[in-house]
């Protein structure tokens, strides 16, 4: 391996020629497998499975459910403001004569 | 699961102890290829060779552990020589050819003294032999910019092998 020291790329060529010849040690097979059996396997499913999982028989009632009491709350907030206001705009149209 | 490690296991390890220069190092990155593996399969897509996608994984693993000893040697508050990482004599495997195990060191020791990514590209194209389009592909790099990289890198390490011969 006695190179000439004036020429860099020939001590490395020859470096790299032994060094690629060697072959690395055995690596602990069963210490991997191990840690292959520990770690976990998390399987990402599609968007339609996602999807009807959001609709899945144990939630769809509560989800109706609360769904109906929100829409009955709203509605109800509505119909209220709208009692609050019917009267006053009848008092208005009145005293307008109609114009408005 | 095991069918795959199994398959894999030697191939994976021939190609990372061209990164690592002691068993442990070894043990430690095949485990670590393999776990990303096991963590990335929802997104391999079969169309792509299962091999192509493990070898990626294998050398983003060894470019990340080259990284990884950078950032450690910079930040050391001793300065440490960038062969620290040198097998112990008891540690080094009996079996084999000890002049190209001896030759391999010290390709890895002078390999150590360049930045990761260069590092990286000189194990894959000296030691593995592949070539500079198959590691702009493996990185997602242009030819161009791999081809540049590869020219600097020899560049520097031309001037390190002179400064060991001089000294």
């Amino acid at each position: 391996m006695k190179t000439s020291p004036s020429n860099p790329d020939s001590r490395w060529d020859e470096l790299v020629r032994q060094a690629r010849s060697d072959c690395g040690p055995a690596i602990d097979g069963p210490a991997l497998l191990r840690a292959m059996r520990q770690a976990p396997v998390t399987l990402r499913e599609d968007w339609v499975t996602e999807f009807t999982a959001l609709f899945a028989s144990a939630r769809v009632v509560p989800a109706c459910l609360a769904a109906s009491c929100a829409f009955a709350g709203f509605a109800s907030w509505q119909a209220w403001n709208a009692w609050q206001v019917l009267p006053w705009a009848e008092l208005l149209s009145t005293a307008t004569g109609g114009s408005l | 699961m095991e069918i795959l490690v199994g398959r894999h296991q030697a191939g994976v390890a021939r190609l990372l102890w061209r990164f690592v220069r002691t068993k442990a190092d070894l043990d430690d990155l095949v485990q670590e290829t393999f776990l990303r593996m096991v963590r990335g399969l929802p997104g391999w897509r079969a169309e792509q060779p299962f091999v192509h996608w493990l070898t990626r994984i294998a050398t983003n693993t060894g470019r990340d552990y080259f990284r990884r000893q950078t950032v450690r040697r910079r930040w050391m508050v001793e300065p440490v020589a960038a062969d620290q990482d040198a097998p112990a004599p008891e540690a080094i495997d009996p079996g084999g050819d000890p002049a190209a195990r001896a030759a391999a060191n010290e390709v890895k020791a002078l390999l150590a003294q360049l930045s990761p990514d260069e590092r990286t590209l000189l194990t894959l194209h000296h030691l593995e032999g592949w070539g500079l389009a198959q590691i702009a592909a493996q990185f997602g790099w242009t030819l161009t910019a791999t081809k540049l990289r590869a020219w600097r890198a020899r560049g520097r390490l031309r001037a390190l092998l002179l400064t060991n011969e001089s000294s």
